[in-house]
């Protein structure tokens, strides 16, 4: 409680920074952050189910979704608004995917209160009929806007967006996934169409923000976060690239981001990119403040004053 | 007429304090805290996933230690030619040929990739071959010409001698020489199918000579084909063995 209270402190001190217009003091105190969402997520777990074993391995011990349940329990528990995601590749590379194919991994999940999900090129692994079939053990949506799953298994099973509201916040999520063509074999990706995730994370986000009126865009991207190739699609170009997109929560390239990364979009302003490595070892978190606006202007540039937060 | 006016009027006020209403929940993201919690060893664990976790555990682990066959002797890894590197590449060679066909030429696996030194003989568990291929590295095929056949085979002499299953060679100079394919000299100019992890196809472990030819796979992982094979083996009431055959040799 504490600890929010001083994050809300620190928030307002900065945005009112920002915000010295000469305005009237209770025009001011609107321009205080009224509103708090903590967003907790993970990527590219890989079915790691148990901690790595104590095998003398660098990760040992790390990870493990029994801990992780207690962590984000702990979180819930201390923090009104929280938004809980995934950035994709829940499935392989532990003998729980190879023996069930992805059914304790959604069912732990479900159990954690996942919120959504996007699907990394693994999740195809096992056959996108078997992704379906395990989706019976969810009760959270698979978000996802560029694979067009007609004449597939997946077909009606996944959507390009969603809406979630956390008190009197609006939140839009969409979703995008990587290039199957090399990644994912003919046989396992079947019908399933790729298109363009710029062009669709930018039509979606735009929905969101302008005809759904979400107070904040969320795009969960296995695109990665960066190539070497200039021009391989990446967050980091899509950041670049977007318009209405606040936060991406990336995966697929398993990077240990120390901080969440800032870009500016087509128009200025400030999108997060972040992505927390894989299997489990960290827990991503970013609370999120917000100031109300006056009047509707989403196309003026916003910054978003980014910060580590200061130990429990 | 004025009915009708006013119903407008109505429905424009209530439009009016819809979108009153809408501007009135807007927000903006101001500030953001960021945090990266690890998840250590020492961490408490919810016991409401342990116990919905639990029969899953008990059944991989009891499957970690199901018997997929019974190796005749150890097994050893070693360069430039090992009983272990020879039964995993055989193991490649027959799982591509029955997934690709039986004109699958040769098949290799990259020294580094194999996670054991020896296998001991007597019972081979699932675990145990896990422990040798960890990595979700999948079977593909490639046609290559025997020219980068060669080339392939160079970078394999030069690495001192990987599992090499269908051909056979001498290292000399860092080079492979004396190279039979299925017992015949290597000729430049046909073409070979070959099986490799894609790890390799993909260029890795300096193989960068094989990253532009096309790759086909059936999305059967290395060491699904390891155990397959020695299902197989099983299945036909056999142990699991292999012999040095001198397939890959350092010159005199």
């Amino acid at each position: 409680m504490l600890n929010r209270r001083k994050f809300l402190q620190t928030a307002s001190l900065a945005t009112g920074a920002l915000l010295t217009q000469g305005v009237l003091g209770q025009e001011r105190e609107e321009d205080t952050p009224v509103n708090q969402l903590t967003i907790l997520h993970t990527n590219d777990v890989h079915s790691r189910i148990d901690p790595f074993p104590m095998d003398g391995g660098r990760n040992q011990g790390l990870g493990g979704v029994a801990a992780r349940a207690e962590v984000i329990r702990n979180i819930r528990a201390s923090t009104e608004q929280v938004l809980l995601v995934d950035a994709g590749d829940i499935f392989q590379g532990t003998p729980y995917f190879n023996f069930y194919k992805g059914e304790p991994e959604i069912k732990a999940m479900a159990a954690m209160g996942y919120e959504a999900v996007t699907m990394g090129n693994h999740d195809f692994d096992a056959g996108l009929e078997n992704f379906a079939t395990q989706l019976q053990h969810a009760n959270f949506p698979v978000v996802i806007a560029n694979y067009d799953f007609t004449n597939t298994p997946m077909e009606g099973k996944s959507r390009p967006y969603h809406i979630i509201r956390k008190g009197r916040l609006k939140i839009g999520l969409t979703g995008v996934g990587i290039e199957l063509k090399g990644l994912v074999p003919d046989n396992l990706a079947g019908n399933t169409i790729y298109s363009d995730p710029i062009l669709a994370a930018n039509r979606w986000a735009a929905h969101l923000k302008q005809k759904e009126d979400c107070d904040l865009v969320v795009c969960l991207s296995h695109l990665g976060y960066r190539y070497k190739e200039a021009n391989k699609v990446s967050d980091e170009i899509l950041a670049r690239e977007s318009a209405h997109i606040d936060v991406i929560i990336g995966g697929h390239t398993h990077t240990f981001l120390d901080a969440p990364v800032v870009y500016k979009n087509k128009f200025g302003s400030d999108v997060i990119v972040n992505q927390v490595g894989w299997a489990g070892i960290l827990l991503g978190r970013m609370d999120f403040g917000f100031q109300r606006n006056k009047k509707k202007n989403l196309e003026a540039s916003h910054r978003v004053i980014i910060g580590k937060k200061t130990s429990e | 007429m004025s009915m009708f006016s006013s119903a407008s009027i109505r429905i424009a006020g209530l439009l009016a304090l819809v979108s009153v209403a809408g501007c009135a929940v807007s927000y903006t993201p101001s500030a953001v805290q960021y945090d990266t919690v690890r998840i250590t060893a020492k961490a408490p664990r919810s016991q409401d996933l342990e116990s919905l976790l639990k029969p899953y555990s008990d059944s991989v682990n009891s499957n970690m230690n199901t018997v997929v066959g019974i190796l005749e002797r150890e097994m050893e890894k070693k360069m430039p030619e090992g009983t272990l590197n020879n039964l995993l590449a055989d193991a490649m060679l027959a799982e591509a040929r029955k997934e690709f066909g039986a004109d699958i030429a040769a098949a290799f696996v990259n020294y580094g990739g194999v996670r054991a030194a020896q296998l001991p003989a007597g019972p081979l568990t699932i675990g145990k071959v896990y422990e040798i291929m960890p990595f979700d590295n999948l079977l593909v095929v490639q046609e290559l010409t025997g020219k980068l056949l060669q080339e392939f085979l160079n970078r394999v002499a030069e690495k001192g001698g990987w599992p090499v299953a269908g051909v056979q060679f001498t290292i000399k100079d860092k080079k492979a020489v004396e190279v039979l394919v299925g017992g015949k000299p290597l000729d430049p100019s046909a073409s070979y199918r070959v099986a490799n992890s894609d790890y390799i196809a993909n260029g890795g472990d300096d193989c960068n000579m094989l990253v532009n030819i096309p790759q086909t796979n059936k999305g059967v992982l290395v060491r699904d084909a390891f155990l397959h094979y020695f299902q197989s083996i099983t299945a036909a009431g056999k142990k699991i063995n292999a012999q040095l055959e001198n397939r890959v040799r350092y010159a005199q």
